[in-house]
Formats: structure tokens, sequence, C-alpha cells
């Protein structure tokens, strides 16, 4: 049994198991990440272990448990370091109510930060892989948290959720990333999860402004194409990619009102990172 | 002891604890559904906490008002389908703390809406909600044919929209228990909630009544700590409603001949909670104390407590398996239940097996 502490931003977890491959892939991928002083408070206690039943032995399995809850049922043993990626986000996406949170890439530059809102497959972990070793500082490529106290974005910078073609594609495009193992046949595909660049880690406590809103989209061989996008459908937009919308009520309404009065949003189809990181660093 | 029955108990002894205690209160009070009591209770009493973990109750205080402000509009809705007719319906549990606006209703998180309506009226109230949108879930033939025929309320109903979940009793035991008595025997009263209308609800002492028979009729006590705790909270405030109150629930428990549980419920809400009322309670209800009180107290003292490992004991394993029977044999004969749990038995190990039980999607960000 070993067990792991860190700071991920605002949040400190406690990460627990026997797992060998846990411990391998959290040593390689959270090695830049600062530990938990001990007097302070773990927000979130997780457990990956093998469920005690004798399916150990014919099809073993592997449990995500945070402070002795099971949110999830259990999956085959080899997607266990995925499984707590997943898990993570699950802590942070259905407890920190004191964001706005929205399933989101989220990139800096010039001390201001580009939220690209999407659907999983739209490419926005594949886009925010590239940028982050571009130029761009990582904050999250998953979930953008808003602050509902000083309209900043929070940063997380944990490591990237790569799927199916993007992993080769980010490998042959990021020659020194380093990646944890594939992991085949997930719910999500095969994925592999890219270990951040140090200097985002390094910064994990910086929160910046926003700069704007992107809604990014991977079409093949399109030249770049940016284009403004109406307020009506960035908010239906924002509202249909965020996690607690319906839990914050009016306030995340005035909170999203606030954003679109004061900033722009896109559109944006790439497919090809050069242009795309050209066309974003105009935005900032 | 749980560190979270002793702040519970005197909230004010908060203010002096370190870093790690908290994360002990904290994670006991996560796993007893009581998070939102314990945010309550430290807003009331002014308790400071450090400023590491402040996000953690506002946060749940967010999601607790928004359930709050669901259920109030769920209710507005089942007037709108159910007032239609003559049929009637009245609120119970968690649903009529709220339409009470009870202080102790504030931050608790349930998980459905409870609802009693008269059982000759069931089969044209089910389908009015059909046409509102409740729909019933997926559920196995023999556990919905399980429900009619023995239990007191249906399979749950979920919403196609709002995916609330409703649950419809048309009686207050199953009616195999021996105690079973007809839910027209209650009293009711009205009240009018905002921007929702008339909504019923039990009347106070019955309110009581029915929470404590539900509770010492269960089988299994996931959420007995809070349970319990709910007891001692409601006798205090309806204390504040009705000076004369816990005389009124004996009264009424004797009548509907169910002054058994009633003195459970007094009894462990006294030794649990140290409530004075359930105190008080207890010395007048002493004729219905049952034979082996020893027994009772091991099994029940060992279950309200916090489901946690650094709690978890062989009596507490051995309480929970006794009161599993306990719950199975109050709601019905061997003869009857043997059959049951043995298809129960082979039903969990068949889905066990089942390929497609792994992870569901759409809970993963």
């Amino acid at each position: 049994m070993f067990s792991r502490t860190f700071a991920l931003g605002p949040f400190n977890f406690k990460i627990n198991s026997q797992i060998i491959k846990v411990k391998t892939e959290l040593e390689r991928l959270y090695k830049d990440f600062v530990p938990v002083a001990d007097a302070d408070f773990i927000d979130f206690d997780i457990n990956i272990t093998q469920p005690p039943n004798i399916r150990r032995w014919l099809r073993p399995q592997v449990d995500f448990i945070v402070d002795e809850f099971k949110p999830f049922k259990p999956l085959p043993l080899n997607h266990a370091y995925p499984m707590l990626e997943w898990g993570m986000n699950w802590c942070i996406a259905s407890n920190a109510h004191h964001f706005f949170i929205m399933h989101a890439a989220a990139i800096e530059k010039n001390n201001k930060v580009i939220v690209l809102p999407a659907q999983s497959g739209a490419g926005k972990s594949t886009l925010s892989a590239a940028l982050s070793y571009n130029g761009w500082r990582l904050f999250s490529d998953e979930l953008a948290l808003f602050s509902l106290k000083n309209k900043l974005l929070y940063p997380l910078a944990r490591p990237i959720n790569l799927k199916n073609d993007s992993i080769d594609i980010i490998r042959n495009y990021i020659p020194n990333a380093v990646f944890s193992e594939v992991v085949h046949d997930t719910h999500k595909g095969t994925v592999a999860l890219l270990k951040p660049p140090l200097d985002s880690v390094k910064q994990v406590n910086i929160e910046n402004p926003l700069a704007c809103f992107v809604f990014p989209k991977y079409v093949e061989n399109s030249p770049v194409r940016l284009k403004a996008c109406s307020v009506e459908q960035a908010f239906s937009s924002i509202i249909e990619q965020s996690f607690n919308y319906h839990i914050l009520g009016k306030e995340a309404f005035e909170l999203v009102s606030y954003y679109l009065r004061n900033v722009k949003a896109y559109t944006l189809e790439y497919s090809d990172f050069i242009q795309a990181n050209d066309a974003l660093s105009e935005l900032v | 002891m749980s560190i979270l029955i002793r702040f519970l108990q005197d909230p004010k002894k908060l203010n002096h604890i370190s870093l790690k205690e908290w994360r002990t209160v904290f994670l006991e009070a996560k796993k007893s559904n009581l998070f939102g009591r314990l945010a309550f209770l430290i807003e009331k009493e002014n308790i400071n906490i450090p400023s590491k973990i402040e996000w953690h109750f506002e946060s749940y205080k967010k999601q607790s008002a928004q359930q709050r402000q669901q259920a109030i509009r769920e209710f507005k809705e089942l007037n709108i389908a159910l007032n239609s007719f003559d049929g009637q319906y009245a609120l119970l549990k968690g649903s009529a703390y709220i339409a009470h606006n009870f202080d102790f209703s504030f931050g608790r998180r349930f998980s459905d809406i409870d609802i009693l309506v008269n059982k000759d009226e069931l089969g044209a109230i089910e389908l009015r909600l059909r046409v509102a949108g409740w729909l019933r879930g997926q559920i196995e033939d023999y556990d919905d044919k399980y429900y009619r025929e023995w239990m007191h309320e249906i399979p749950p109903l979920h919403h196609k929209d709002r995916q609330t979940v409703l649950d419809v009793h048309h009686n207050i035991l199953p009616k195999t228990n021996q105690r079973h008595f007809s839910a027209n025997e209650f009293n009711f009263i009205s009240i009018d909630i905002e921007q929702v209308g008339r909504v019923k609800t039990l009347a106070y002492e019955d309110m009581f009544i029915h929470s404590a028979v539900h509770l010492f009729t269960e089988s299994e006590f996931n959420n007995g700590l809070r349970d319990i705790v709910d007891l001692d909270s409601l006798l205090l405030e309806l204390e504040a409603l009705d000076r004369d109150i816990v005389n009124r629930i004996i009264e009424r428990a004797i009548k509907l001949n169910v002054s058994n549980y009633v003195y459970y419920a007094f009894r462990y809400t006294y030794l649990i909670m140290n409530n004075r009322l359930a105190c008080y309670g207890l010395e007048q209800l002493s004729f219905a104390a049952p034979k082996h009180l020893y027994v009772f107290d091991l099994v029940f003292i060992n279950v309200f407590k916090p489901d946690v490992a650094h709690l978890k004991s062989f009596k507490v394993s051995l309480a929970k398996l006794v009161l599993y029977w306990r719950g199975h044999l109050l709601r019905m004969p061997l003869r009857l239940l043997i059959p049951h749990l043995c298809r129960k038995a082979y039903m969990r190990i068949a889905e066990s097996f089942d390929k497609k039980s792994t992870i569901n999607d759409e809970q993963l960000p």
C-alpha cells in the first residue's frame, strides 16, 4: 500500500493504492506537483483498490472510492489509472460548487485565459496538449473553473487525457512528451494521459481572467476559420457544457451574462496546430 | 464514540478542533448524510471554521438550496397533476418538513419525494401522474409484483424531464406487519406555500409517529443516524408549536397500537442525541418497553452511528445482520420471506456476472 498527496490548484488530493501501475503512473505524471503539508486538510481521500471478492481471480477489477464512498461500478483492473483520473474529475465536478464548472479546456497566454468548451471528441484535449507545449500555459483539458467570487479562472494543470488517434498525433508533434501507458477498450476508447508541462504545474496557483470563449472543432484538412459567435449561441453552448448550471441557477446565469457582456465568443475550425496557435494568439 | 454525534449534540465544541479532527467530522458527516445538518448548525451557532474547508460547506449549501427549490417546484407540479380531481395526496417525511419550513429541513438532503395517497384511488392517481410525466423506472417484473402485492408503496416513479423521483405510498406499513393499520386513521393538516398553493401533510403528532414507525421497521440502516437526528430535531421543533406534543404523540401511539415503535424512537433519540423531550416521553411510555430491552439497546446503539471504517466492529456487523432479519421478519412471515430472499440473491448474482454492468459514461467528465 502506498499513498501520495498533491495540491491540484485549489484542491488537496490523497491517493492510496496497492496497485503498482497506479503508483508508477503517479510517479511519472504527478512528480512535479507539490505534496500536501502534513497539517493541511485533505479535500478528497481516494482509494484505488481491487474489490475483495471472488472475481479477483477470474476477471480482476478495480474500484474507485472517495471518502469511503463508491460513486461508480468497478472497471477492469487495467483501467485503474484512467479510472483514477476520471474519478478525480468527478470529485471536482460534483463537489466544487463554489466554482461555475464547465466541460472545457483552458489555456493561458499574456495572463489571459481562453476557454475552449466542447463535447468529447471535438478535439479540445488534443488542441490544448499541442498549445500547452508551444507557448501557452495549461489550465485544464477537461474542467474550466470559474470563481463565483472574483470571476477569475483557477488552473488545475492535470495530465491531459488523449484518446484514440490523438495519442499518436501528439506523440509525433511533441517529441519529448511523457505519456502514461496506453489503455485500450475503455468506455472512451483507447486512452493515454500526457504529462503536463513543468511550467504549467509550477504556476498552478496563479489565477487569471478570461480572455474569450472559443468553441473548437477539428475538421480534417480545413484551413483555420475563426468566426465571431452570437451571444445567444454562446450562451446556450456554455450552458450545455456546464456541470453545475442547474445547481447554481441564478448565480451562474449572472456570471455567464457578465462574461458575455465583457468578452467575445468565437467558433474555431482547424486542422493544423500552427495555424490554430496563430489565430488564438491574436485573441490574447 | 463518534466525534460527529458529539458535535451534533453541542456544535460549539467545533470551535476548538484541529484540521485532522475536522477531517474525521467531515467523513462521518458525509457518510451519514448529515453534512447539510452540520453546515446548518455551523451557520446557526456562528462557529468559526478554518478557511481551508469553508468551500465544502458553501458548496453543499448551494446544492441543498437547489434541491429544496426543486422540491417546492415538484409540490406545485403535483398539485397541478392531482388537484384536478377529488384525489388527495399528502407529503411525507423530508417533503413535509420542507412544506412546514422546519429549521432542520434546511440542508437536509433527500433522494426522493414521498407522498401518501388513498389506496382506493391509487390507479387513478398513477394514471394522472403518468400523464404529468412521472414514469415507472426500469424494474424487473418480479420486483414490481412484490411491491404491489406486499408493500405499502408502489415502485418509485421517475419524472421524464426533471429526473426527480417520486415514492407513492398508499399505506404506512406492509400489510403483512402485525401492527398494520390503515393510513385512513391518520390525521392531516393543510398548509399554504407561496407560489404553490395548499398542500397537505400528516398532523404534527402523526408526522413523528410515521417517522418512528418507518425507522423501527426498517431492515437497512444506511441513514439510521440521520433518521435519529431527524426525530431529535422534529421533536424540538414541534414542541415550539405545541408544548404538549409528547403527550399527544403518546396518546396517538396507543390509539394506533404502535406504542412499541414510538418507545424505541424516544429511547434512542434520548440515548443518542440526549433529547430531553424524548427522556420525558420514555418515562410516560415505560409500559411499552420490550422484554429484552438490553438486546435492542445492543443492536440499535451499534447501528445508529456513522458507517465509517474507523467505527466498524464485530458488534456493528452483528447488529446490522440482526436488524436485517428483524426488518424482513416484521415485513413478512418466513414462508413468504425465504423464497423472496432466495430469489433476490439469485438475481443479484446473475446481475454481477452481467458483462454490461460497467461504468456509466454520463457520470464521468
